[in-house]
């Protein structure tokens, strides 16, 4: 599925102008502060029904406005499909080409998005909430009933801490019930995201980027259920486990375990990437994630429009000539911002240079091969 | 606006599902269509709050307690089906299929909302099993919070001496269950409909 075309209307500052899109990788370059991101942020919106940026959607109005529009087209085997998001100060209306939208499972998934900034790719230095973040980026395109696990998993988790902390002694039945939700949900949860470790596993070590060919990379998953054993594990023995925390649990205040303490380690010739690669090995080391990440996605079934803000800005020139040419072998449409074009301009693959500025966006360069 | 009429407006608000905007839109209506229309409103309002109450044997709305359901010497009373909300209740009644007695919850479990068993109608559910009721069928939504009620009372009943059953959601019975939350928790939970 690719996008089009968009049009956003009072939304932060950018122009009420329709921008056009190619099904390949469309470049936005230009200063900062200039909207690129927020080009992004509008077509993430229409994907995922809410923002990377802001947990606050009415933040995206324009000052002195009351509300705003994001319209999209896109396009899947030649069928067209319009979006169009509504957002005010009280929420937000999904109107599908014409139709309100009153149910959001209409459209959830079916117009599939997938962004990734800095942070979102911190995944050597940064906490274990981003890589299982990472992860889930992933899972929710190559697993049919990842996002409905999820939900039921988190949801259940949150109610069991809830219960865990206001009530006094807790009622036996009513924990159960909710572990019993964990059990189930938390064991399809930990299955999909080991079983894309695994697959991001033998992807990574084929693709090494240039200061890291000849290393040996490979990753570990640990489950947040087993510490130690690497286990899909069954849900009797995970509500048993459960249950005999229940007490430490009590103490602490929360649940202290299960998939939100999912964690994966990257190792390099054996060592933990964390505290034996050098800034350099770690930087190329998360691209190359991202890019098996990416490739590994391509596969499903209705693949998802990638948007990838300024994660390309401390590569050298090197190193990013090598990630264009490998973001065009892998294909499907992908946007960009950069700061810097140059290098765009004179590579071989077939792309279209945007300039932003003031939140008005042009074309400045287009090439096909 | 005048004093009186931010009164109307706050206490629309209130109604679920209406917001700011609605509120103002239908206090608008109430207050320029002719006036008959608005004191004929009040009239049946105030009527239907103080006969129409929930039946203190099974929490379907009625005029008298038992509820006619409750009293209906026809219905089978080994049967209790247990549903979320009144709607649901009507949803099935309307199907045709359903010939025992019902059992509303008025809600579902949601710790993350306060809503707890003592927030529900719940324990009446469990006074009701010394009778003759044989087999209970939890009709509840397949959202994460309908599951989740759905395992806790089949806990608290399974050494009751009653059969316990769950009407999977989305295939109705007979006619179709008002669903509050349609979202489904999927296969993962929904393979899972023998208690
Ligand atoms: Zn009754």
């Amino acid at each position: 599925m690719f996008i089009t075309e968009i049009r956003t209307r009072n939304f932060r500052n950018l122009a009420d102008e329709k921008v056009e899109f190619f099904d390949g990788i469309n470049v936005l370059t230009g200063n900062n502060a200039q909207g690129k991101t927020s080009v992004l942020e509008a077509i993430s919106i229409l994907g995922n029904l809410h923002s990377f940026r802001t947990r606050r959607l009415r933040e995206v109005i324009r000052f002195g406005e009351k509300n705003s529009d994001i319209f999209g087209k896109f396009t899947r085997s030649g069928v067209e499909d319009e979006l169009l998001i509504r957002i005010d100060g009280l929420g937000r209306r999904i109107i599908r080409s014409g139709k309100q939208v009153k149910d959001i499972a209409e459209v959830l998934g079916c117009f599939p998005v997938s962004s990734f900034s800095p942070d979102d790719i911190d995944i050597i230095k940064g906490g274990s909430l981003v890589r299982r973040r990472f992860l889930d980026k992933g899972c929710i395109t190559l697993f049919r009933h990842f996002f409905e696990n999820h939900r039921a998993y988190y949801k259940a988790l949150l109610s069991r801490n809830r219960i865990i902390k206001t009530q006094g002694v807790p009622e036996d039945d009513l924990l159960k019930s909710y572990e019993s939700v964990m059990a189930v949900s938390g064991i399809e949860l930990t299955k999909m995201r080991r079983s894309l470790v695994n697959i991001l596993r033998t992807s990574i070590r084929r693709k090494n980027f240039l200061e890291n060919k000849g290393a040996i990379v490979d990753i570990k998953y640990k489950s947040g259920i087993y510490s130690e054993k690497d286990v899909a594990g069954d849900e009797d023995e995970y509500r048993r486990l459960l249950f005999d925390k229940r007490s430490i649990d009590f103490q602490r205040g929360f649940t202290t375990i299960g998939p939100h303490r999912d964690d994966f380690v990257i190792m390099i010739d054996g060592h933990p990437a964390r505290e034996f690669a050098s800034q350099g090995q770690k930087r190329l080391l998360a691209i190359s994630m991202l890019l098996s990440l990416i490739e590994e996605t391509r596969k499903a079934e209705n693949t998802p429009v990638l948007l990838l803000d300024d994660v390309s800005s401390e590569l050298d020139s090197k190193n990013r000539r090598e990630l264009y040419n490998e973001l065009s072998r892998i294909g499907g449409q992908i946007l960009l911002t950069t700061t810097d074009s140059s290098l765009y301009e004179e590579i071989e693959i077939p792309i279209r240079i945007y300039h932003v500025e003031t939140g008005r966006c042009t074309i400045k360069m287009e090439r096909n091969i | 606006m005048s004093e009186v009429m931010r009164r109307l407006v706050a206490l629309l608000r209130r109604l679920p599902g209406v917001g700011e905007k609605t509120a103002h839109r239908l206090s608008i209506f109430l207050l320029t269509s002719p006036p008959e229309y608005g004191r004929e409103l009040a009239r049946a309002l105030q009527e239907a709050v103080e006969r129409v109450r929930p039946c203190a044997v099974c929490g379907n709305l009625s005029e008298s307690t038992p509820c006619e359901l409750c009293a209906d010497p026809r219905r089978d009373r080994s049967l209790l089906c247990v549903v979320e909300r009144v709607p649901d209740l009507m949803a099935i009644e309307a199907s045709h299929e359903f010939g025992g007695l019902y059992h509303v919850l008025h809600g579902v479990l949601d710790p993350l909302k306060g809503v707890g068993p003592a927030e529900l109608n719940i324990e009446p559910l469990f006074s009701r099993l010394s009778g003759e009721v044989r087999e209970v069928i939890l009709a509840l939504s397949a959202s994460v919070e309908g599951e989740t009620t759905a395992l806790y009372l089949r806990q608290r009943l399974q050494d009751r001496g009653v059969r316990v059953s769950r009407i999977a959601s989305g295939i109705p019975v007979g006619g179709e269950l008002e669903y509050v939350d349609r979202g489904t928790i999927g296969r993962a939970l929904s393979g899972r409909r023998e208690m």
